[in-house]
């Protein structure tokens, strides 16, 4: 029944997200929407390795950069026609920025917690400077043409927003798949205490790995849309540490290690921050906003908007139930408290999300 | 053939010596026991037995097979599960899930399906009924008591089924009728055929369940015998003692 009820309301969300450029007119909006799926791609991607596994990589971006040269690249070396073939080369995009983070994963899971997070900073950095010195290649910081979209007026936008959403939609499945799988418990069970998970058999090295890979890919392919979208690339631009953090600004919003958590997080921050780019761009006050943003989601929503209100609608629920605000947090059997009784228990309750001990 | 046997090992940290020529064994199907003052390097021999700790010489062995230097995922997988001194459980998993984590799935495709298939949840569900956290199961298993976690980590490593377990300090901290209903379940488990290696700081705990106890101090077993024969050992005396 509750499936049923989920599975309806995805469909709801997905008939809607698949008519909206059919009503929204204004290219601006559908430039706006093409950049929020492309956010909710690599969202729901650095999710898969920073939300499953607690590894916070700070530089996945790189694999954004590296996505968009490559499709690039991609149209110049090999012959594509314009229209929607340069899509049909995204899951090659991908690929190359899965290849590309192997090496780098390997090194940089050699690490963890706050090293981790350094070295993926660096990471994107190196990817800048590459970008920017490699310049047979990549034409240094003059940047390369990708190939041009031959749509015209408000026939641009659909085409780009329809590839953002068949990808988002594979990554949502992929991100979903993942939790719900045996993988995905040794994941969340690594992200708790790496050491215990190792010793009751869990492969951590492969399964980190394959996560860091995993959020490549879809960071990649989101930057080779991004890509043909913009027509134009440079390395400030598709390196970007300002893209970088929103990514994971957004999953933490929305709720870190969620599976709808990141593109929650990525609907409700990338329209306002196109909108406040679009308006006071000028001044730069976006950015402050931005800071603040993190700071108040740090400080009241450590985990994010999709936790919290599960957890007060699980509160309700069970004071709907118990008809008294008491326990909190698994029903108190008589059995069940006999049995604590007899074990000397104190009894149990539940800490509200945010609090230190549901986080220890 | 002894199930598991450390042979000579020897680990030091920097200047500190964690053991040296450190020898013991433990025959199948019994319950051992391993005592010594604090500092005497029973932690450490089992973290190098484990594979959590590198041995600097000597060998680890399971039924002759020498295992030194294993991973600790290989060591679990062998059959050899362990319980931390200080628990260690997954405290944002709730506490059925925390028992899935250590139920073993071979080949990439089944990693694929969902974390808990039928038979698996029947098995955990028995596991937690064993040690009484049953009515406990969708709780975090951050939420839960420090005893009650103790009880968990032992349900979980009991999961894979190991020959043999290491428990560290299991009734360290906890209140004397948990303390009881554990050593009922080793003995429990032990009749089942499951294999025990108990490091323990409350004598009566350890006299009353080991039938061969072994006595660390300064990294090396200095006694070894029965409950009765270890303590009246002149040199256990003077190791807890001191001259």
């Amino acid at each position: 029944m509750r499936i049923a009820a989920r599975l309806a309301g995805l469909a709801v969300l997905l008939a809607i997200a698949v008519v909206v450029p059919q009503v929204i007119n204004s290219p601006l909006s559908m430039t706006m929407a093409v950049f929020t799926l492309l956010f909710a791609i690599m969202a729901t991607g650095w999710n898969v390795l920073g939300g499953y596994t607690g590894y916070i990589s700070l530089g996945h971006a790189a694999f954004f950069g590296i996505g968009a040269y490559a499709l690039t690249l991609l149209g110049q070396h090999v012959q594509v026609s314009s229209g929607y073939e340069p899509f049909f080369l995204l899951p090659v995009v991908g690929l190359i920025g899965a290849a590309s983070a192997v090496p780098l994963g390997i090194i940089t899971l050699r690490t963890r917690r706050h090293v981790f997070v350094v070295l993926t900073i660096a990471m994107l950095f190196i990817g800048q400077l590459l970008a920017t010195n490699l310049r047979d290649l990549t034409n240094g910081s003059t940047g390369l043409s990708a190939p041009a979209a031959p749509w015209m007026g408000s026939a641009f936008n659909p085409p780009f927003y329809y590839a953002a959403l068949i990808v988002l939609v594979v990554a949502v499945a992929v991100s979903w798949w993942i939790r719900q799988s045996k993988f995905g418990l040794g994941l969340r069970a690594l992200r708790d205490d790496e050491d215990r998970a190792l010793g009751l058999g869990i492969n951590a090295g492969l399964a980190k790995l394959v996560c860091f890979v995993v959020a490549a890919f879809f960071i990649a392919i989101a930057g080779g849309i991004y890509a043909y979208f913009q027509t134009y690339i440079y390395p400030q631009v598709v390196f970007d540490p300002l893209a970088d953090l929103a990514m994971v600004l957004m999953a933490f919003t929305g709720g870190v290690g969620t599976v709808s958590g990141p593109v929650l997080g990525a609907l409700l921050i990338e329209p306002a921050h196109e909108y406040f780019a679009f308006t006071y761009g000028g001044n730069g006050l976006y950015l402050i906003l931005y800071g603040t943003l993190f700071l108040v989601v740090i400080l009241l929503l450590p985990q994010g908007v999709i936790p919290t209100i599960s957890y007060w609608l699980a509160l309700y629920r069970q004071r709907r139930q118990t008809g008294a605000a008491g326990q909190i947090g698994g029903q108190v059997t008589p059995a069940a408290a006999t049995q604590r009784e007899r074990a000397g228990e104190q009894p149990i309750e539940q800490p509200p999300p945010g609090s230190r001990a549901a986080n220890q | 053939m002894s199930l598991l046997e450390a042979a000579d090992l020897a680990k030091s940290f920097g200047g500190i010596t964690g053991l040296s020529d450190c020898c013991i064994r433990v025959e199948e199907g019994e319950i051992a026991g391993l005592i010594g003052p604090n500092g005497s390097g029973k932690t450490t021999l089992f973290n190098v037995v484990t594979g959590y700790e590198r041995a600097d010489g000597g060998a680890v062995r399971m039924r002759g097979k020498t295992i030194t230097g294993a991973s600790p995922r290989r060591v679990f997988r062998l059959g050899i599960g362990r319980t931390f001194q200080l628990t260690r459980i997954f405290s944002r998993l709730t506490v059925e899930e925390n028992v899935h984590v250590a139920l073993q799935r071979r080949g990439f495709g089944r990693m694929l399906r969902r974390w808990s298939s039928a038979g698996e949840q029947a098995r955990a569900g028995d596991l937690l009924e064993f040690v009484g956290l049953a009515h406990l199961r969708s709780l975090p298993a951050g939420n839960l008591s420090y005893g009650q976690k103790k009880l968990l980590e032992f349900a979980t490593v009991l999961a894979a089924e190991p020959r043999v377990i290491l428990l560290d300090e299991p009734a360290g901290g906890v209140n004397p009728t948990m303390v009881t209903f554990l050593a009922d379940r080793i003995r429990t488990l032990n009749q089942q055929g499951v294999t025990f290696l108990v490091v323990e700081h409350n004598m009566e705990f350890v006299m009353q369940l080991c039938s061969r106890i072994s006595v660390m101090h300064r990294g090396t077993v200095i006694a070894e015998g029965l409950p009765s024969e270890v303590r009246n050992n002149p040199a256990v005396l003077e190791a807890y003692l001191g001259d």
